[in-house]
C-alpha cells in the first residue's frame, strides 16, 4: 500500500540537538544555492532585482523551488540507502487546460520519494529537514514564507505502488500531469 | 450521422480492458468502440488511427556557458480533415513520439466534440525546462519554432501551451514565426498574452466551462441548479473556479470540497468565498486548517468521493475514481473536470450502476473553445471583452452538451461513448466529404 505522509503535521523532535544544528546548516546551504542558481537563470533585466522583487516573479520562484527540491532530494537520498529515486510533481500541471495563472504563487515543494521500503527513520528525517528549511526560508526578507509551518509535501511510494498505479505513484506514468525525476540512485 | 446510421444496442456495453495502461489506453479503447458503434469502414478506421504527419527535429542550443546541447523535439499532426491542426506544445523529459502521437489524436477528438473547425496536433521537446536559464529556454523555443515552421501557421497548425509551457513560450513562437515570415503572424499560436492578441476570458475558461456543463446536466436530470448539492475534489485553478461559479452564479450548494491536504463537508453548504480567500493566502494554497464551524466535518479525499450529492466533480489528478471505490460512489452524476479522473474499470462499474458521467473531453474543453475564440479574434483583428467571451463560451458549451446528450439518448449509450462516437463521426464525415487526394 502507499505509504504517504504530509510534513505539515507537527511532530516531536526526534533527532539529537547536534543533528538539528547540522540540518539547519544543510537547509541554509540548500536555500543559498537555490537563490544563486535561480537568479543566475533570469534575463539580464531581472537579475538586478532585490530579493523582494525576485520573489514576485513566478519564473524566479519556479526556479528557486526547483533548486530547493533538488537540494532536498540529495539530502534525503544521502540519508537513506532505501531511497531509489525522487520526483517532483505539480498538482496544477495538466494538459490542454488553458486557464493561465491567476492564483497566487505556490511555494510548496511536492515530491514523490520512491523507496525500497518505507521507514519511520526516513519520515523523521524529512520532517526535521522540513522544519530546518522553513526556519531558513523565514529568514528571507519576503512575505511568501511568513507564517509557514511546512514547505515539503513528501509522499513515500514503493515499486508496488508504481506498478499498480496506486495513489500519487500513478503520476510517474501520467500523460496529463507527469512527475519529473530529479534524482536517481545509480549502481 | 452520414457515415453510418445503423443503430447498435450497447447498453451496458462490454469492452475489453485496454491493452495500454492509463489514459492513452482508455482513449484508444474508446476510439475502437466508437468505430464499432459506427460500423465504420475499415479503411476509414485506418486513416483515423494514423497520424497525418510527424516531424522529429534535433534542436541545437548554445548554452550560457558556450557549450552546445541537442534536444529532440516533435510535432505530430493527427488530422487536418476538419480544419487546421491544433494542439499544445509540452516541455518535459518524458516526451516521446508515442505519447505525442496519442495526445495529437486526442486533440482531434476534442476539437471534433467541441465542433470547432480544427483538427488535432501535439508537439513537445524532451527537455527539463527547469534546468535551462531564461535565455536558453528562449533560444530552445525559437529554434524549435523555426524547425517546425514548415508545417505550422494559422491555416496549417496552431500550437498552444501545454505542460511546462505558457503564454511567454507562445509569444516567443509567434514572434519567431513573424520574423521568419516577414509579417505579423498573430494567429499562428493561441494562449498568448492579452497584449499580443491573446483572448480575454482565457483564464478560468476551463472552470467556467465545467460549471456550465454541471448546470446543463442538472437540468437534464430534472434538478434545479439552485440548491443542488455539489462536491468538488480539487481546489486548484479549475476546481476553485468551478465551485465559485456554481455557488455564486447558479446558487448550487457546495457541500463537499477537498484538496491534497484533506477536505470539508457541510450538508447545509460551505462558504465558497471564505474557502477561496483562505486558500489563496494559505501555505501551499491548501485548505488545511481552514477555520470552520461545528456543523462542518473534516473529511478525507476518499470520503469526499463517496458523499451523497447530486453532482460529484473530480477536478484534481487523474485516476481518482477506481474499481476500488466506484461501487461506493453515491453521487447522482459525475462531471469530469480533471483529465482522466475515472479509471477504465471504474467507468464500467459506474455505467452498470447507471450513474451518468460527463467525460473530460466534454466537461473540460472550455479552454480549447476559448483557444478557438482567440484564433478567430486574431484572424479578424477585432477583440472581444470578457463578457462577450463568456457569453459565447456558454453558448458553445451548452451546444456541446446538448449534442452529446442527444447522441447518448438516440443510441442508448453512456455519455462518454456518445462523445467519442460524435467526435469520430464528425472526423470520418469530413474525411469522406473531402475525398482522397489525388
Amino acid at each position: 500500500m502507499m505509504a504517504a505522509f504530509e510534513t505539515k503535521v507537527p511532530q516531536q523532535k526526534r533527532v539529537r540537538r547536534t543533528e538539528v544544528t547540522r540540518l539547519f546548516e544543510v537547509a541554509e546551504t540548500i536555500r543559498d544555492d537555490a537563490l544563486v542558481w535561480a537568479r543566475s537563470g533570469l534575463g539580464i533585466l531581472d537579475r538586478g532585482l532585490e530579493l523582494e522583487g525576485l520573489f514576485e516573479l513566478p519564473r524566479f520562484v519556479d526556479r528557486f523551488k526547483y533548486c530547493l527540491a533538488k537540494g532536498v532530494a540529495e539530502s534525503i537520498a544521502a540519508n537513506d540507502q532505501r531511497v531509489e529515486a525522487i520526483y517532483l510533481f505539480d498538482t496544477e500541471l495538466s494538459s490542454d487546460i488553458e486557464t493561465g495563472c491567476e492564483l497566487p504563487i505556490e511555494v510548496s515543494v511536492h515530491q514523490l520519494v520512491l523507496v525500497s521500503a518505507p521507514s519511520a527513520a526516513l519520515e523523521s528525517f524529512i520532517i526535521s529537514l522540513d522544519r530546518a528549511l522553513v526556519e531558513s526560508l523565514q529568514e528571507l526578507p519576503v512575505p511568501l514564507y511568513k507564517g509557514r509551518e511546512w514547505i515539503l509535501d513528501v509522499k513515500l511510494i514503493t515499486e508496488y505502488d508504481v506498478e499498480n498505479r496506486i495513489g500519487y505513484a500513478r503520476l510517474l506514468g501520467s500523460t496529463h500531469s507527469p512527475a519529473l525525476e530529479i534524482w536517481k540512485r545509480t549502481a | 450521422m452520414v457515415v453510418n446510421t445503423k443503430k447498435v444496442p450497447v447498453k451496458p456495453s462490454k469492452v475489453s480492458k485496454p491493452p495500454q495502461a492509463g489514459m492513452l489506453g482508455t482513449t484508444l479503447a474508446q476510439l475502437e468502440r466508437a468505430f464499432d458503434q459506427l460500423d465504420l469502414h475499415p479503411g476509414l478506421r485506418d486513416v483515423i488511427r494514423q497520424s497525418e504527419r510527424e516531424l522529429t527535429v534535433s534542436i541545437p542550443v548554445v548554452r550560457d556557458d558556450a557549450s552546445i546541447s541537442v534536444f529532440t523535439g516533435y510535432r505530430v499532426q493527427h488530422s487536418s480533415a476538419r480544419g487546421p491542426c491544433k494542439g499544445g506544445i509540452r516541455y518535459h523529459t518524458i516526451v516521446d513520439l508515442d505519447e505525442i502521437r496519442a495526445m495529437a489524436m486526442l486533440m482531434t477528438l476534442k476539437s471534433a466534440v467541441a465542433n470547432v473547425p480544427f483538427g488535432g496536433a501535439k508537439g513537445g521537446v524532451a527537455v527539463n525546462p527547469a534546468e535551462l536559464s531564461d535565455a536558453e529556454l528562449e533560444r530552445l523555443t525559437r529554434r524549435y519554432a523555426a524547425m517546425i515552421l514548415p508545417i505550422i501557421g494559422s491555416k496549417r497548425d496552431i500550437p498552444a501551451p501545454d505542460v511546462n509551457t505558457d503564454e511567454r513560450t507562445m509569444a516567443w513562437i509567434m514572434d519567431t514565426v513573424s520574423m521568419l515570415n516577414g509579417s505579423m503572424a498573430i494567429a499562428s499560436v493561441t494562449g498568448k498574452p492579452v497584449g499580443l492578441g491573446g483572448s480575454q476570458g482565457r483564464m478560468g475558461a476551463t472552470g467556467r466551462g465545467v460549471a456550465i456543463i454541471v448546470v446543463e446536466l442538472l437540468q437534464r436530470l430534472g434538478h434545479s441548479p439552485r440548491g443542488a448539492r455539489v462536491a468538488v475534489q480539487g481546489f486548484g485553478k479549475v476546481g476553485q473556479r468551478t465551485a465559485s461559479i456554481l455557488a455564486d452564479e447558479y446558487g448550487c450548494l457546495l457541500v463537499g470540497i477537498s484538496d491534497a491536504s484533506g477536505g470539508f463537508h457541510n450538508p447545509s453548504g460551505l462558504d465558497v468565498p471564505s474557502l477561496s480567500a483562505y486558500s489563496e493566502r494559505s501555505p501551499g494554497r491548501l485548505l488545511a486548517d481552514y477555520p470552520h464551524g461545528p456543523e462542518t466535518d473534516e473529511i478525507s479525499n476518499a470520503e469526499l468521493l463517496t458523499l451523497d450529492v447530486d453532482v460529484l466533480i473530480p477536478a484534481a489528478l487523474e485516476g481518482q475514481i477506481t474499481d476500488q471505490n466506484a461501487a461506493d460512489i453515491r453521487a447522482g452524476a459525475i462531471v469530469e473536470a480533471a483529465n482522466g479522473p475515472t479509471a477504465f474499470d471504474a467507468d464500467q462499474i459506474l455505467r452498470e450502476r447507471g450513474i451518468p458521467v460527463v467525460p473530460d473531453i466534454v466537461a473540460n474543453i472550455g479552454g480549447v473553445i476559448v483557444s478557438y475564440f482567440e484564433w478567430v479574434q486574431d484572424q479578424q483583428s477585432y477583440f472581444w471583452d470578457t463578457q462577450e467571451v463568456r457569453t459565447k463560451l456558454q453558448t458553445r458549451m451548452k451546444k456541446v452538451f446538448e449534442e452529446v446528450w442527444e447522441v447518448a439518448e438516440e443510441r442508448e449509450i453512456d455519455l462518454r461513448s456518445a462523445a467519442y462516437l460524435l467526435a469520430v463521426d464528425r472526423v470520418a464525415n469530413a474525411i469522406q466529404q473531402r475525398g482522397f487526394f489525388p
